[in-house]
């Protein structure tokens, strides 16, 4: 076990600096978003140099009670990729608020933004389940009160549904902690994984149950996701790109910790009945997730709506991707996982810029776009490409690695992997359909759009880092592959990093 | 958006998942294991939860304080009971052990926990924002003894307040409740006296002074003992005012946070303000 | 003794989230809600949880329902202002 207790700074400035802004604000409201920046800019460049100088894997002690005493956080290939790629992201939503948020409370609301990325983080560092649980009500707050922020009524709506469902899914998941408590007497993620066997079965069953529907909120797993559509539209765009860019990784991370680490055996689980077991429910919810998402999805005149409910159906895919259980599967649900999060952020962005320039988000409006804007329609077709898993293009390969798992397993996930592969086909058609739409060309004489800076930052960046990712996929293939096997090997992946000494019964 | 599912159906669904969570608890707390045993042991304390109530008594009858095949985590260190008032340098010297826990042990769920509190004061102030309106006429204005009440009370309240939470490592009760208690103080102000305000700058400047003095004692934990949050005072003698380390301090800037947010909230909410987007 | 105390509290906790489901006026609910809170806290209490009692006491029976109130009150103000 190493200790790196420095990461502890990637929770404690984003808190300080959170406590602080309401002063920054008595001395001027814009400065607030700079404050946020610059905090974000901080928490990735650490982050980056946590997973680039190979800091990882580190326990990070807090309160200095070593891990199954205290709290602790576990710094693993996963929290390293994931820490990385939600601060980044963060950044870039921060630098394009610079121009978008000029309105209403911008002192909270940079106050919210920070602690969400935070949160968001937090979710994935941390090593206790009910550290987990804090972290998701800052992430699940801090979220339904920017999905409400906005001048138009339907935003409140949204969020509102939002805050019921989430609600419930945090109190479901309280109670399934409450119930492992009683089992184990301990809260700490690798000492419950280590001695998951010595809790009564029926009551594991339950707990897991429990467990897994409130996490599945977050993720956007079927039953569970009645508030997508509503949420992500009536938001503002920069929220709904930070709720499919970073809440969606942490809710998938959550999900998955649980489901693997916690209640799995090395790719099993713990609990079966005869041939029902957690991973085949997971399947089961995951394809209907991307079926119903497609389909919904292809009737959409809105494009705001088309985009939350393909980020929906992109949530059951890698779901699959996990579900599969095997290395290249993980390894290809993680790598959906940040490659949808890239995407689609910056198709939420660009819809943010069109919106503010008096373009309506109906799919018509889009017509002709290439001659009134052609950063914008080529960074959009770039974005659409990379979703539908167009070769050459980042989601190709993730799309690619899943497609290949799932054949590689057989059985009945040929019959899975077939309707995913049709549902992929009705994503082509409606993404393509706006494409055809940007370039088709008519005789409009609309003014041309004037895109400033700090919107056109992020998206440039995203739009780059697309295409590096589909050319040269090597380098963030090769952290998903590290990141793969932690969540495969439970023992030597996590646990025995945690707590070298414990023996597994 | 119209709700056209019918009314039967929607109750039948309410009560099967009300259903399913009621068998499911029932049978949690059937096979659920009763009774533990407890093992305080130098710098190391533990809860083992034991399969058998039988076991645990005997064990803890016998003086042993662990069932068969659980071993003790050190077996160097002798296990001795605590004395109260003569007890000096434990590992966490709070006598109220509910504290220990919550402040000392994870003390980064405490942390958490007043985020989110700050965060939902911080949603509602958003979504309340706007121009503060002109006062109304006054319709009715509260008693002559309500206004007197309220007031000598506030004070009383205030002080019990600050007891509660300067007492958090002794006595049950800490930030929280103490926080609470203030607010509810001065929610008794609010109705004692039409258009009451308190000093919004104060309120802020507590508020955020507060939650960085949180942070920062967490911070000169991280710097001292390199661990953040980590109690960097000396523990002192069991049940004196001035033992527990840095509980008393944290409890004092929870107690502070609590009360002014909470009081923040019921100004913003009990305020007409008019929505603003030019 | 005890138990005795604890069981008529429970009753009336449990009579008193009935009204609150099934009552027809809001102000009414969260008048029962307040009381359930109460009961509760007392609960807290003969369990030996007297910390969890306290925090029960002055933010469930107290503020919260203080809020609701505010809440309810803000409420109507804005469904009279659309109808006029």
């Amino acid at each position: 076990m190493s200790i790196f207790n420095n990461a502890a700074l990637l929770i404690g400035v984003p808190l300080l600096f959170a406590f602080s802004i309401p002063l920054f604000g008595l001395i001027s409201k814009q400065l607030t978003k700079w404050v946020t920046l610059f905090v974000i800019g901080f928490n990735a460049t650490f982050s980056l140099y946590i997973l680039l100088a190979h800091k990882y894997p580190a326990v990070v002690v807090m309160g200095n009670w070593v891990p199954p005493f205290g709290e602790n956080l576990y710094i693993g290939p996963v929290a390293a990729f994931l820490v990385s790629v939600i601060s980044i992201i963060g950044l870039l939503i921060a630098i394009y608020n610079l121009w978008a948020i000029k309105l209403g409370d911008v002192t909270r609301f940079s106050v919210l933004f920070l602690m969400f990325t935070a949160g968001a983080s937090g979710i994935v560092l941390t090593g206790d389940i009910f550290n987990l649980f804090i972290f998701m009500e800052i992430t699940g707050i801090s979220s339904y009160a920017l999905a409400a922020y906005g001048p138009r009524r339907r935003a409140l709506g949204g969020a509102f549904k939002f805050l019921v469902v989430s609600s419930i899914g945090s109190t479901l998941y309280l109670l399934g902690v409450t119930l492992i408590y009683t089992q184990l007497g301990t809260l700490n993620i690798a000492e419950i994984a280590a001695r998951i066997n010595q809790t009564t079965p029926g009551l594991l069953t339950f707990a897991g149950i429990l467990l897994i529907s409130g996490l599945a909120v977050e993720a956007e797993l079927f039953p569970f996701n009645g508030w997508v559509p509503d949420t992500y539209t009536g938001a503002v765009s920069g929220v709904s790109a930070s709720l499919s860019g970073i809440a969606a990784i942490s809710g998938v991370y959550a999900l998955f910790r649980i489901a693997m680490t916690v209640l799995g055996r090395d790719g099993a689980y713990v609990f079966t009945y005869g041939k029902l077991d957690l991973m085949t429910v997971i399947a089961i919810l995951a394809t209907t997730t991307v079926i119903i998402g497609e389909l919904s999805a292809l009737s959409q005149k809105n494009v705001k709506k088309m985009l939350a409910y393909s980020s929906m159906a992109q949530m059951g895919l890698v779901a699959v991707g996990f579900s599969i259980g095997s290395k290249l599967g993980v390894y290809g649900g993680i790598f959906q996982l940040v490659n949808h999060s890239i995407a689609k952020s910056m198709l939420f962005l660009i819809i943010g810029v069109l919106a503010a320039a008096g373009l309506g988000e109906k799919v018509e409006n889009f017509r002709g776009l290439w001659r009134r804007s052609p950063f914008l329609s080529l960074a959009f077709t770039i974005g659409a490409f990379s979703m539908l898993g167009f070769p050459l293009f980042a989601g190709f390969w993730s799309k690619f690695a899943i497609v290949g798992a799932s054949i590689q397993r057989g059985g009945w996930y040929d019959f899975v992997i077939g309707l995913v592969l049709f549902a992929s086909i009705v994503e082509a058609f409606y993404y393509l359909r706006i494409v055809t739409y940007i370039f088709s060309s008519t005789e409009v004489k609309a003014p041309k759009i004037k895109v400033s800076l700090s919107p056109a930052i992020p998206i440039f960046v995203l739009a780059v880092a697309i295409i590096a990712i589909g050319v040269y996929p090597n380098f963030i293939g090769n952290f998903s592959m590290q990141s793969a096997g932690e969540f495969t090997h439970k023992m030597t992946g996590y646990v025995l990093n945690v707590i070298p000494t414990i023996v597994a019964h | 958006m119209k709700n056209e599912t019918p009314e039967l159906f929607k109750k039948i669904f309410a009560l099967s998942v009300i259903a399913v969570l009621i068998v499911g608890f029932f049978l949690a707390f059937t096979e659920m294991p009763k009774g533990w045993g407890v093992n305080v042991n130098g710098r190391v304390s533990r809860l083992y939860v034991l399969k058998n109530v039988r076991t645990a008594t005997k064990s803890l009858d016998s003086g042993k304080f662990f069932a068969k095949g659980v071993k003790p985590l050190r077996t160097d260190v002798a296990y001795t009971p605590i004395e109260f008032k003569k007890t000096a340098n434990l590992e966490d010297g709070a006598a109220n052990v509910v504290t220990s826990i919550v402040v000392d042990y994870r003390g980064f769920d405490t942390l958490g926990e007043v985020t989110v509190l700050f965060l939902a004061v911080s949603g509602v102030m958003m979504l309340l924002f706007g121009k503060r309106k002109k006062e109304r006429k006054k319709k009715t204005e509260p008693s002559l003894i309500m206004y007197v009440g309220t007031r000598i009370a506030f004070s009383v309240i205030l002080l019990f307040g600050i007891y509660i939470f300067v007492h958090g490592h002794l006595t049950p009760g800490g930030g929280f409740p103490g926080g609470a208690v203030i607010a509810s103080g001065i929610l008794g102000l609010f109705l004692g006296r039409r258009g009451y305000s308190p000093n919004h700058m104060g309120l802020k400047a507590f508020e955020s002074l507060s939650g960085i003095a949180f942070v920062i004692i967490g911070l000169i934990g991280f710097f001292s003992v390199h661990s953040f949050l980590a109690n960097f005072l000396p523990t002192g003698i069991i049940g004196d005012l001035y033992s527990a380390g840095f509980i008393a301090l944290i409890y004092i800037a929870v107690g502070m946070k609590v009360g002014s947010e909470l009081a923040a909230v019921v100004d913003t909410m009990i305020t007409d303000t008019e929505e603003e987007w030019s | 003794m005890i138990i005795y105390v604890a069981t008529v509290v429970v009753i009336a906790i449990i009579i008193s989230s009935l009204i609150a489901v099934f009552s027809k006026k809001l102000l009414s609910s969260i008048i029962a809600m307040g009381l359930v809170s109460l009961g509760v806290s007392g609960l807290f209490f003969f369990l030996q949880a007297p910390d969890v009692a306290i925090t029960e006491a002055a933010i469930g029976a107290g503020l919260s329902t203080a809020i609701f109130v505010i809440a309810l009150k803000r409420v109507k103000k804005g469904e009279t202002k659309d109808e006029e």
